[in-house]
Order: structure tokens, then C-alpha cells, then sequence
């Protein structure tokens, strides 16, 4: 009798452990992921930027994706470039950023090892108050215990009502590839 | 030499000179520098818990501006810190900086991340 009682004790206290355990490592993110992207066909200076301070969240049980960047954060490597793409192209001051949520497709947290492994993600993107379904590969890899996203796709501008002046237009390529890059770590 | 050759030779060294300089000045346009935060003219200066407020009576009105803010360290790690649970502030902290001290730092605010529900300051230096 007991035995049995401790024996329900430590089943209770166990079962506790694992409840909290799978609590605790539900959800990865970062808020310093690496979002670039490169717009340019072959001109003098490459129309290219990169946000290294973008958040993402992934919910490990579901396959849930969130993630969000303030358009501000684009660094170009010319300052210049850098004014005019906040300013008349995005329209920073007015959709300071942009989101994307969405789902990954059969997603396993314990299918992921620390080689690339690819699965399919799916969501709205909305950059410059407009939304548009996208629909890419993403690469996952664990790596001292955090998930690495990795993934590239090309987005059209034009899609966005981003608009490029006829004056520079045969400098911006059509498609502007963006790449991401996410070393998510257990929200605790 | 003749008066005319001398007069053609002076109109190409302008025309040269003036090539050069207009190139300058279209260069450093172009490749004007990158506004560094630790030189710019804070927009806010005072304590992180009351500029929470005015903050978030108008988020927008914020976004790009760059603000000096005291506050304590609730957390930090090798991408950045948080002051007073609020406030992430994205620089590589040197390994002097503890959880639970006071700090004043100078950023740029990025804006509101609703993701995580905390104020975004993308690029940060350390000022005491």
C-alpha cells in the first residue's frame, strides 16, 4: 500500500516534469535574424541590404511561423541607396514593417538533426500594408541546441505596390531574392 | 606658341578641371556616409520606464528616432540586452555587464515588436 502510493507519487511528479518540459521547449525564436535581399541585375553598385535584427518564432508542436522586420533596419551599404529605399520606395514612416505568418508543413521537432533537413513553408507575407500567399523550402538544422532556419525565394515588387521609377528600372531586377537566415533558440 | 593655341589649351584645362570637381562632388553624393548613432542628437533623454509612456501614446511618431535611456538590465545575452523587461537593445555587450545593473544606453528605435511585446532599439552603443 505503500509502495504504491509512492510509486503514484513518482508517476504524478514525473508526468509534472515532462508537462513542464514540453511547456518550456514549445516555442524557439530570435529577435537578431538575418533577412537580405539582392535586387540588382549587373549595375556599378549592387542594390542589396541586409536586416540582421529581424524576430522570428517558431512554435515546435505545431509548425507555427511568425516573424516580423522593421523596414528601418535594411542596411545598404551605400547610405544613400539606403534614404531612398525608406523613403520612396517602401515608405517607411507610413508601414514601418513588414510580417509573415504561417505553417510548416509537417513539421516533427524530432525529425531535425544537424544536417539540413527541407520542409515546406507556407503563409502571407505582408510588406507595404499588402498581403500575398508565398510558398518556399525552408531548410532546418539543430545546432548547440538551437533550430537553423534557412531558406531563399524571390518576391516581385510589383506584387507589394512598390513601384520603381522608369529611370532606374533596367537597374532593379523584376524579382528581388530575398534569403533568410534564423538561428532560433527554446523561449524559456 | 600663339595667343589662340594658348587660349584653346587654358579652355581644356577648365573643361578638365571642372569635370573633376563635378565628379567629386557627385561622388561623395552618392557615397555620402552613414549616419553613425553614437553621433547623433538624441531625441529622448531620461529614464526608460517613463519614456514607456510616451512611447506608446505614439508609436509611430518614434520609429528611426534615436533616444539615450536609463534603465536596469532584466536580461542579456551575446545578441543584446533587455532594459527594464521592455526594451530589447541589439549590441554585443561587453562580458563587464551584469543582470540587475544599471545602464544608460544610446539607440536607434526600430519600433514596437508585437511578436514579443517589447520596444526594438536596432543599433546601440553603451554610455555608462
Amino acid at each position: 500500500m505503500k509502495y504504491q502510493l509512492i510509486n503514484k507519487h513518482l508517476a504524478l511528479m514525473l508526468l509534472c516534469n515532462l508537462f513542464t518540459i514540453t511547456i518550456f521547449s514549445q516555442k524557439y525564436y530570435t529577435k537578431t535574424g538575418v533577412t537580405s535581399f539582392q535586387a540588382s541585375v549587373k549595375t556599378f553598385e549592387p542594390v542589396a541590404a541586409v536586416n540582421k535584427s529581424t524576430t522570428a518564432l517558431l512554435d515546435t508542436k505545431t509548425g507555427a511561423v511568425a516573424s516580423l522586420l522593421f523596414i528601418q533596419s535594411f542596411k545598404f551599404k551605400v547610405a544613400l541607396m539606403q534614404e531612398h529605399f525608406n523613403e520612396n520606395y517602401m515608405d517607411a514612416d507610413k508601414f514601418p514593417k513588414a510580417t509573415f505568418k504561417g505553417t510548416l508543413k509537417n513539421f516533427n521537432y524530432n525529425l531535425l538533426t544537424s544536417k539540413p533537413k527541407v520542409f515546406y513553408l507556407s503563409g502571407d507575407l505582408t510588406i507595404k500594408g499588402k498581403t500575398k500567399t508565398i510558398k518556399t523550402k525552408v531548410y532546418l538544422h539543430k545546432s548547440n541546441n538551437k533550430i537553423i532556419v534557412d531558406s531563399s525565394f524571390d518576391i516581385k515588387p510589383a506584387d507589394f505596390g512598390i513601384e520603381i521609377p522608369s529611370v532606374v528600372r533596367n537597374k532593379i531586377a523584376e524579382k528581388v531574392t530575398l534569403k533568410l537566415y534564423y538561428e532560433l533558440k527554446a523561449k524559456k | 606658341m600663339n595667343l589662340k593655341q594658348k587660349n584653346k589649351n587654358y579652355i581644356r584645362i577648365g573643361i578638365l578641371f571642372l569635370f573633376v570637381i563635378s565628379s567629386y562632388i557627385a561622388y561623395s553624393y552618392f557615397y555620402q556616409e552613414h549616419k553613425k548613432v553614437a553621433k547623433m542628437t538624441p531625441s529622448y533623454q531620461g529614464n526608460a520606464e517613463i519614456f514607456k509612456d510616451s512611447f506608446f501614446t505614439s508609436t509611430e511618431k518614434w520609429s528611426g528616432k534615436v533616444v539615450v535611456l536609463s534603465g536596469n538590465i532584466s536580461s542579456l545575452d551575446d545578441q543584446g540586452l533587455m532594459l527594464n523587461e521592455t526594451f530589447f537593445c541589439q549590441l554585443h555587450p561587453p562580458p563587464s555587464l551584469k543582470e540587475g545593473t544599471q545602464l544608460t544606453i544610446k539607440g536607434r528605435l526600430a519600433g514596437y515588436d508585437d511578436l514579443l511585446e517589447e520596444i526594438k532599439l536596432d543599433e546601440c552603443v553603451i554610455l555608462e
